[in-house]
């Protein structure tokens, strides 16, 4: 694959270079070759601010194609309309062109900057290919799938820690691609496999509730992997996946946030947020990733898992808590009290279904709570 | 009135602030229910969207000082909160900034005491799931407020998208 550019990056160009490229335009645009003149654009970015309009979007959108090998789904990356069920892949050949209120350009853009922070390496270079990820995929859908049956235990034997590619690529042969665990691929097309997460949580949410309603996963002693710490939930309906490195116990954790439904995920569907757990400004995830990491540390892991693999363990009484996308506080947030009503109104955009959700919190304050009997604050000039 | 209380505020005196307190007994209610819903959503070309409606996602939160109940779906906490979506992010989103001039307030409607509670809730375990029923159920049987209803404030706020998913 090519190597991405912004626009911004093309050095300066003379006015010759000016006056061709709008002679090029202008002979396209007398031709009616409107299409291939695009495409030119795609490729010397240096003409693209001699189009605007809805040449512009077809500018962008051919880009998008180009610069991230979209041949069969980009329609997808606009609409939400057009996420078609998993189970139905020939519809995902032919899609029209929907009437959508995200532009090209910001699609692009989300797409070029997560293609460096999740596939590239400090320096912007692409490392992982999509073909090395999903042999990476296979392999855990095998373990994912024996989790699920609950009847081919024996098939976990499979995970071995830091399996190289040639093994992924030997399932991948053996398995296929299809029918892939969906969080499976989500999680492997970001992290590049077992390796560099040797030590690490994982968890997930579902796209609209937002709340972790899943179970996790202990890895460790369904695979029984040595002293590494894995767990995976498993998510039909991935909306949010983190992860929490906890090696040197540096608390970071990662949220990848996919960007649409896809009948298969690859790079560049997700874009990859840090937090820091230890932060003064943190958030419900933040402390829940937190509780794992106390968790973890003190070696008291959650078992409450799937009922075969529990008699390995001591049982727990913990249960899931609740995972909250929604800010407590800060500029995403507005907050006011009305006859001792305590209304909270916090919104957030839904990056993996390009929309806004918002989440209201309403509560009858006490006599002693700030803001409790206060009917008005009033302030004047 | 309990007390009110004159604050100045600024440097020189410019601003003031007046805090009136109110006893329980003018507040006029102990409890609260939540009965419907206005939004006033303006989307990115400044265009202002009324939507009106019984409830929110088909729930009517009884407030009390100790928390809430949800009679029909059952919940009971200390806060009711609940999620819901808005629509697509607008075409034109400043990247810079992730701003889309779409802004989303509205007020509540709220009954002091608080509704009826219907009885056929109660007996028919079919009704909680079928929102329409409940409405209609709403609509139709007698209720019995404490007082007049009293709207309170959802403040409005920005819809912005976040820089990082730009």
């Amino acid at each position: 694959m090519s190597d991405v550019q912004t626009p911004a990056q093309k050095p300066g160009r003379s006015l010759f270079e000016g006056a061709v490229d709008v002679f090029v335009g202008g002979i396209c645009d007398f031709v009616g070759a409107e299409s291939a003149y695009l495409g030119l654009c795609a490729v010397n970015r240096a003409w693209y601010k001699q189009i605007c309009g809805s040449a512009m979007e077809m500018f962008w959108q051919q880009s998008f194609r180009k610069d991230f090998n979209v041949t069969n789904s980009n329609t997808m990356q606009k609409d939400k309309v057009l996420i078609p069920p998993p189970q139905d892949r020939r519809k995902l050949r032919v899609l029209d062109e929907p009437q959508s209120l995200v532009s090209w350009r910001s699609v692009w853009a989300r797409h070029y900057h997560r293609r460096r922070r999740v596939c590239g390496d400090s320096a912007g270079a692409i490392v992982y290919g999509a073909d090395e990820q999903c042999a990476m995929m296979a392999h855990w859908s095998v373990i994912l799938r024996a989790l699920r049956t609950q009847n081919q235990i024996e098939l976990l034997n499979l995970l071995e820690p830091g399996a190289t590619s040639e093994d992924f690529c030997r399932l991948k042969d053996r398995l296929g691609t299809d029918g892939l665990c969906a969080d499976v691929v989500a999680f492997y097309s970001v992290s590049a496999g077992q390796s560099s997460f040797d030590k690490c949580l994982l968890g997930g949410c579902k796209v609209y509730d937002f709340h972790l309603d899943e179970p996790l996963v202990s890895l460790q002693f369904t695979c029984g992997v040595d002293q590494n710490s894995h767990f995976c939930s498993v998510v039909e309906d991935v909306g949010m996946i983190f992860s929490l490195n906890a090696r040197d116990q540096q608390n970071r954790c990662t949220v990848l946030a996919p960007t649409g439904r896809m009948e298969r995920w690859s790079w560049g569907h997700f874009c990859e947020l840090h937090l820091d757990v230890s932060d003064t400004n943190e958030t419900d995830l933040a402390r829940y990733v937190q509780f794992f990491a106390s968790q973890l540390h003190t070696k008291t892991l959650m078992y409450d898992l799937i009922p075969h693999v529990r008699p390995h363990a001591p049982s727990s009484q913990w249960s899931s808590p609740e995972l909250n996308r929604f800010p407590l506080k800060g500029p995403h947030t507005r907050t006011a009290v009305t006859r001792g009503i305590w209304v909270q109104i916090a919104t957030i955009f839904q990056n993996e279904r390009s929309n806004f959700v918002y989440q209201i919190s309403i509560r009858l304050l006490r006599p002693d709570e700030e803001g409790g009997f206060v009917n008005s604050v009033a302030a004047a000039k | 009135m309990n007390h009110c209380v004159f604050v100045p505020a600024g440097q020189r005196g410019d601003y003031w602030c007046l805090l009136c307190r109110l006893t329980k007994q003018q507040r006029q209610f102990e409890t609260a229910q939540l009965w419907r819903r206005t939004w006033n959503i303006t989307d990115h070309t400044q265009a202002t969207h009324n939507v009106s409606g019984d409830g929110v996602v088909g729930m009517y939160p009884f407030l009390t000082e100790d928390g809430y109940s949800e009679p029909y779906s059952g919940q009971t906490g200390k806060t009711f909160s609940y999620t819901s979506q808005l629509g697509p992010a607008p075409y034109d989103i400043d990247l810079d900034t992730g701003k889309t001039g779409a802004k989303f307030g509205g007020e509540f409607l709220f009954v002091p005491g608080s509704l009826q509670v219907c009885i056929l809730h109660r007996c028919c375990e079919r009704c909680t799931r079928k929102l329409a029923l409940r409405i209609w159920l709403h609509r139709c049987l007698p209720q019995s407020p404490t007082g007049r209803p009293f709207p309170v404030t959802v403040p409005v706020i920005d819809l912005v998208v976040e820089p990082t998913f730009l």
